[in-house]
């Protein structure tokens, strides 16, 4: 049998927007909004992209290199409070192999004209497949595209 | 209106069970026994309206005080190793409300013919501590009550 092993992180991320909370919780939660701005920056080929955003709906966002293993971010909202929370859980898949499930919060505060955003993510990291740090990492850089997002709006 | 807030909590529990990590994920799998274990009382009791232990299934199941079965839990299976591994989500309502979202891990581990099991509740509860508290105090119950069934209900031929 194959050992495994799982490794559990819990890492929190801000970010502050120049974008009332209502309209960041419109990039969050519009599924036009969202495909111009959650993409893979190493892979921009867009792949499969679904958002059905209710609680209990299922997101899915597919893409990868040319010549390599499909990269598939699946996703169920838990939980939505309008302008100022999202609560979600998602699984990573590399090819056939799942490599992480996490349970993610999003919190939006107005701050002055604009929002800060906290992000907190618990990860279970599966057979040491990805390390909280690079997902971490990761994370940082979509929140970074939605702030480039945000900007252009405003 | 409160500010709505998140409590997030990470609860590890460990206990050793004196039976085969085959026989341990099979009570853990099943639902009915999940029902007999999985309260942290014999005045809580459990029902499942909806079973269905595979990847990308779920369970909704409501528990409370006999009588009065006020939590709705919907759990999502994530991931299944069998014999090693369950991951899923757990949501917990009451009513129109929901409580709390949590990430659990139960990992499974051969210790001669014993079997080790580490439960990790990675939990973001709406609205206060209370619900970490409770949620750390139900799954230790549980995990208590599974020593129980393991001990008393015979391994199917």
């Amino acid at each position: 049998m194959i050992e495994r092993s799982v490794v559990h992180s819990t890492f929190i991320i801000e970010r502050l927007y120049p974008a009332a909370p209502s309209k960041v919780f419109f990039a969050l939660s519009n599924a036009d909004a969202k495909r111009r701005w959650f993409t893979d920056p190493d892979n921009p080929m867009p792949g499969r992209f679904q958002m059905d955003f209710r609680i209990g709906g299922k997101e899915v966002n597919a893409g990868g290199p040319k010549d390599g293993p499909i990269h598939v971010y699946t996703a169920t909202y838990q939980d939505i409070v309008p302008d100022q929370r999202i609560v979600y859980s998602y699984a990573m898949l590399f090819g056939e192999t799942r490599i992480s499930v996490s349970l993610a919060t999003i919190e939006l505060f107005a701050d002055g004209k604009g929002t800060r955003l906290v992000l907190t993510e618990q990860g279970a990291f599966l057979d040491g497949h990805d390390t909280s740090s690079s997902r971490e990492h990761g994370t940082g850089v979509l929140l970074d595209l939605l702030g480039a997002f945000l900007n252009e709006k405003t | 209106m409160t500010e709505p807030s998140v409590t997030h909590a990470t609860i590890v529990l460990e206990r050793i069970y004196e039976a085969s990590p085959a026989r341990v994920f099979q009570a853990l799998a099943d639902p009915q026994a999940r029902a007999r274990w999985g309260t942290p009382s014999k005045n809580v009791d459990l029902v499942y309206d909806k079973a269905d232990f595979r990847v990308g299934g779920l369970d909704i199941s409501r528990c409370g005080p006999r009588g009065s079965l006020i939590y709705r839990v919907e759990t999502r299976y994530i991931d299944i190793e069998p014999e090693q591994r369950i991951v899923s989500t757990e949501l917990v309502c009451e009513g129109w409300n929901r409580l709390s979202v949590s990430l659990v891990t139960v990992e499974l581990q051969p210790v001669g013919t014993s079997t080790r099991l580490v439960l990790t509740d990675q939990i973001a509860a709406f609205g206060g501590k209370d619900m970490i508290a409770g949620s750390q105090a139900g799954f230790s119950a549980a995990l208590d009550n599974l020593a129980v069934e393991l001990r008393h209900q015979p391994v199917d031929a």
